[in-house]
């Protein structure tokens, strides 16, 4: 008879749309976890940069530090050693200033595309050489951290940056 | 119904196999390891205790749990290349000997580190592994012995990191292990020596060249040492088997043909000296023998000390240490995680 359903096609055909249903609504809700994932690696691949920008560069020019109005990239690498992870403590002490009255200034010469945070401590002190951060800005959730372990004069201490 | 319930079946398990759950993973906590490890090293070195880290492990894990944030990070280290700080010595010599050797090696400090020596009796037949392995043997050899027999438990021995040290004179004919282990032979007549002196190696990749940097520069020995390769006047006089000047580093200065040599390499890691105890001796004679020793004992890493982690990395690093002595190693340090 023409125009007629039977049980078992109801029941082939419910299941089958439920299946489809389901992979369909699964493809979906797989696409904002990879594209955070993927924001994420976009964050510590530039985290890491920066990171390295600030340990094992010295800037440009090389002792911005002396007339920072001049500064197209900050970095704390002291330029008279011109050896890994060793920074200049007159760096040091330029950058936290230069931070504390223009954060974004310190964004523009480290080429931060992200909100960041940079904390620098004497690991033999304690004492905090760095506190770069926007003031103005709630953090929006942490997303990546990068320490770092760098020598300064006779001490040393960790660096941390964290981007969001 | 049951095709039904089959089809069912089927399809979850195929789409399950063709459409697994996401899961995104990343390197990104084996990296900051790496680098974590790779600015320890780094910096330590920029503070100038990278020499003091590698053989203090008391003073390492201070820095370590200062400077690594991360609690659930686990620690461990090496040394290759160096002498160690704490040398086990197998010695086949009488108590007195024994005692000397502990006497003479109580003290020794090479570029600012002191370097411990523990000794222990052992016999030939089977060497003594002291506590885990020796680093060098002794053989302290008394009444021309014959160490042919013992040819197969030498080579044993040397097929491991330790090295041998052989002290000795000879009366009569050199047996096998004398001539193909150590490499040495009857020289013939002798001169008339009056004192003995220390050879410069001519490059730095000389059998002799470590020997010689410990005995001048470590522990402040003497070019020139009171005459002991003649004594007593009744033993042979001992020369090179491929009369090979680079492996001698003390030798008579003045004889007949090629001059007596008092200490010979067959290697960096096998030495024979002339026994000077047989005459009157001074520091330099111990200090001789202490740098030998040193010289040939072993210098890879104690054991593997890498304990049971999920992930982990060993980061090397070359270090060169020149206070007393230029002294060049490689410094393993490993971070990892547990689980």
């Amino acid at each position: 008879m023409k125009g007629q359903f039977g049980m078992e096609q109801l029941i082939s055909l419910s299941i089958f749309i439920a299946f489809v249903a389901y992979f369909f609504f699964q493809f979906l809700s797989l696409r904002p976890t990879y594209l955070n994932e993927v924001k994420n690696e976009r964050l510590r691949s530039e985290a890491y940069q920066i990171s390295e920008l600030l340990v094992n560069d010295p800037g440009y020019p090389v002792n911005w530090n002396a007339n920072p109005s001049l500064t197209q990239r900050a970095g704390l690498s002291d330029e008279t050693a011109n050896k890994t992870n060793l920074l200049s403590l007159a760096k040091i002490s330029a950058f936290d200033s230069q931070c504390a009255s223009n954060y974004y200034k310190v964004k523009k010469w480290i080429g931060a595309e992200n909100d960041f945070s940079i904390f620098l401590t004497d690991k033999s002190t304690g004492a905090l050489k760095i506190g770069c951060y926007n003031k103005a800005i709630v953090s929006q959730g942490i997303n990546v951290t990068v320490r770092r372990i760098v020598a300064f004069g006779p001490s040393y201490g960790e660096l941390i940056l964290q981007m969001w | 119904m049951i095709e039904m319930i089959m089809v069912v079946i089927v399809l979850y398990i195929a789409f399950s196999i063709f459409f697994p759950g996401f899961s995104y993973k990343n390197k990104w906590s084996e990296a900051l390891l790496l680098l974590n490890a790779r600015d320890l090293i780094v910096t330590s070195d920029r503070i100038g205790k990278l020499y003091d880290y590698s053989f203090n492990q008391g003073a390492l894990q201070d820095f370590l749990i200062n400077s690594i944030s991360n609690e659930s990070i686990i620690s461990w280290s090496d040394t290759d290349g160096a002498i160690k700080s704490q040398i086990v010595m197998a010695c086949n010599c009488t108590n007195e000997q024994m005692v000397n050797l502990t006497r003479w090696m109580s003290e020794v400090n090479i570029n600012g580190r002191r370097i411990n020596a523990i000794q222990c009796f052992t016999n030939l037949d089977s060497i003594n592994p002291c506590m885990l392995s020796s680093d060098v043997l002794v053989i302290w050899v008394e009444n021309n012995k014959d160490l042919s027999i013992y040819n197969k438990t030498l080579r044993e021995y040397l097929k491991g990191d330790g090295g041998i040290v052989e002290v000795a004179d000879f009366s009569g004919k050199l047996d096998y292990v004398q001539n193909s282990t150590f490499g040495l032979k009857d020289g013939g007549a002798w001169g008339s020596p009056t004192y003995d002196i220390v050879r410069k190696p001519t490059t730095a990749d000389s059998t002799t060249y470590q020997a010689y940097k410990i005995y001048l520069n470590g522990l402040g020995g003497n070019n020139t040492i009171t005459e002991f390769c003649k004594y007593p006047q009744t033993i042979k006089k001992i020369v090179p088997l491929d009369e090979d000047r680079n492996r001698v580093l003390a030798q008579v200065d003045s004889d007949i043909g090629f001059p007596a040599s008092c200490v010979i390499f067959n290697s960096t890691r096998i030495a024979w000296m002339a026994d000077f105890t047989d005459t009157t001796f001074d520091a330099n004679h111990t200090k001789m023998l202490t740098s030998i020793i040193l010289a040939a004992s072993n210098k890879r890493p104690s054991t593997p000390s890498i304990p049971s982690v999920s992930i982990g990395y060993m980061t090397p690093y070359i270090n060169i240490k020149n206070a007393d002595m230029y002294e060049v190693y490689k410094f393993d340090l490993g971070l990892g995680y547990p689980y």
